[in-house]
């Protein structure tokens, strides 16, 4: 490349930068301004950068805007923005250290609960945007000899999504939802399992126990060895009930048998 | 990941085709409204997969479609982002759009994507800058791609070219073809005080492979005023003016509406889109009888 047109050009861009996130813009040899001053002309790529950056983190994490209001939302996110400008030239994923930085952003210090809820919607993200594989019916299972259930591997469909929360963050999530007409949010911990049947993503409540069941389906290991981790933790696990989520809910994109036998 | 693309290329009509809002999938898919094609962010379409490349995916085999990239960042200093090169090849694999484009802008530094397409000054190192980059995005994608020229708030001393002489050299240089945004050329007339007529006039249309119209917003400031680019009204009548005077002169073109915030329900955008398709019609109509073919 040119080297002049390097350092020229570099020069103008890196000042130009600094004036989009609030230096001065004198300096950047700008025209005629024709009566409209300098300043307010730079405020209009100020507005539409952060505008746009504070605009896409209220679309990912529209719970935690709820909680706190829209004007405390956008100011604290072009706080947020002062860290953490996006890296990727795609928004999607933009945001993922927002749970930790609201864990410690002072101002919401006696709100324990707000990372976790924005880390719920990363999850719900995550879901959303993941890859698209085949699903199991219980028909995909018909030839599966019961004696060698046990033995299964299943892998989960990206979509699945885990989260444990010391926080209510489900009965959160729900209460701020649209039309929501339940009862009051008590303070408990919560987990929640997604899964994405036909491109929507599910929130479901789950206890302790679920949550040890599928990550260890997640690790890789059969599914008769899951339900006894799953059975250790809770004496109420049902696995049935919890099969009967996930091949209604597409949880599972494949499975192959290890030809051991369950035990 | 590679992608096989199950479609195949088919090229933009020269009709008018709309900005595809995700607000609209529903209405499109279940009414298959009679128009050209439409025109994607392709950023918006670089999750791994999920809803938005199911619906995309929907569209794209009943409609062509347009590839609007706004992440590629020719104009800044540096060497392109090869990560956002890679994932726009792939979304180009995926899809088979019959367009690509970018800008005459830049919108990342130092690492950092600032969303939003900033200003060059109109230099011969400019120019080289931005030859350089787009020979590498037709080389990364093996085609040509169009280059949009921006809406503009700020000029700068020491500018050696008008606008449309810089995308005339950059075309020429690049072999890329233009996408001619006659709503920005009009909001950088009022905002700069120059001729958007003359601008107009000054572009080949042989140079020309789309069209964008939009609307856009009024501020007043110390009693002047700034025009600024939303893309969240109407087309104004000073912006169809402009883009009759480019049709009459060179004939048809795909033409894009584009309408982004304040986004209106799917009639109202649909019929945005007529209006451009109607203006083609007449004018196609009287350019064929000048030229005799009646």
């Amino acid at each position: 490349m040119n080297s002049r047109a390097d350092n020229s050009l570099s020069d103008f861009q890196v000042r130009f930068a600094a004036a989009v996130n609030g230096a001065p813009a004198d300096g950047l040899n700008t025209g005629d301004d024709r009566g409209i001053p300098l300043e307010r002309r730079m405020d209009v790529y100020r507005n539409n950068v952060h505008a746009s950056l504070i605009d896409a983190l209220a679309s990912a994490f529209s719970v935690v805007q709820k909680l706190v209001g829209e004007e405390f939302f956008r100011a604290m996110a072009r706080e947020f923005l002062r860290m953490h400008m996006p890296r990727s030239r795609t928004l999607i994923g933009f945001g993922e250290e927002f749970p930790a930085f609201l864990d410690d952003f002072p101002p919401v210090a006696t709100l324990a609960y707000l990372g976790d809820v924005a880390r719920l919607e990363c999850a719900w993200l995550r879901s959303y945007h993941a890859g698209n594989e085949g699903a199991l019916g219980p028909q995909d299972f018909a030839d599966v000899p019961e004696r060698e259930m046990d033995g299964l591997v299943l892998t989960l469909h990206p979509g699945v999504q885990l989260f444990s929360s010391d926080f209510p963050v489900w009965s959160i999530w729900q209460s701020n939802q649209n039309g929501y007409d339940g009862p009051k949010v008590a303070q408990k911990p919560e987990s929640v399992l997604m899964m994405r049947p036909k491109f929507a993503v599910e929130l479901h409540l789950v206890d302790v126990a679920t949550i040890v069941f599928v990550e260890a389906l997640a690790d890789g290991r059969m599914l008769g060895d899951a339900v006894e981790a799953g059975m250790k933790v809770g004496a109420s696990f049902d696995p049935s009930r919890i099969l009967g989520l996930f091949l209604s809910g597409g949880g599972f994109s494949r499975f192959h048998p290890t030809g051991m036998r369950g035990v | 990941m590679t992608y096989h693309s199950v479609f195949q290329p088919d090229p933009i009509p020269a009709t008018a085709g709309v900005g595809l809002k995700p607000q609209h999938f529903r209405d499109i898919l279940e009414t298959k409204p009679a128009i050209g094609w439409f025109e994607v962010h392709p950023e918006n379409y670089m999750g791994e997969g999920g809803s938005p490349h199911a619906y995309l995916t929907d569209i794209r085999s009943h409609y062509s479609l347009s590839c609007h990239g706004v992440g590629l960042s020719l104009g800044g200093v540096g060497p392109l982002d090869a990560d956002h090169l890679y994932r726009l090849r792939d979304f180009v694999s995926r899809y088979e759009p019959g367009l690509v484009s970018e800008h005459l802008a830049w919108s990342a530094h130092d690492g950092h994507f600032l969303n939003d397409l900033l200003p060059l000054p109109l230099t011969d190192d400019a120019l080289d800058l931005m030859v350089e980059h787009v020979d590498q995005m037709q080389e990364a994608l093996g085609r040509q791609v169009l280059v949009e020229n921006p809406s503009t708030y700020l000029t700068f001393k020491g500018e050696t070219m008008k606008e449309a002489d810089f995308l005339i050299a950059l075309a020429r240089r690049t072999g890329c073809k233009l996408l001619f945004d006659v709503n920005n050329v009009y909001v950088s007339a009022r905002n700069h005080g120059f001729d958007a007529a003359a601008y107009i006039d000054a572009v080949p249309g042989s140079l020309i492979g789309e069209v964008h119209l939009a609307g856009h917003a009024v501020e007043v400031i110390n009693g002047v005023e700034l025009r600024i680019d939303d893309h969240g009204s109407e087309v104004v009548s000073d912006v169809w003016y402009l883009y009759e005077r480019l049709i009459a002169r060179v004939g048809p073109k795909p033409s894009l509406i584009e309408w982004d915030t304040n986004i209106p329900a799917w009639p109202v955008l649909f019929f945005e889109a007529q209006k451009a398709d109607i203006l083609m019609k007449q004018h196609d109509l009287v350019l064929g009888r000048r030229h005799g073919h009646e």
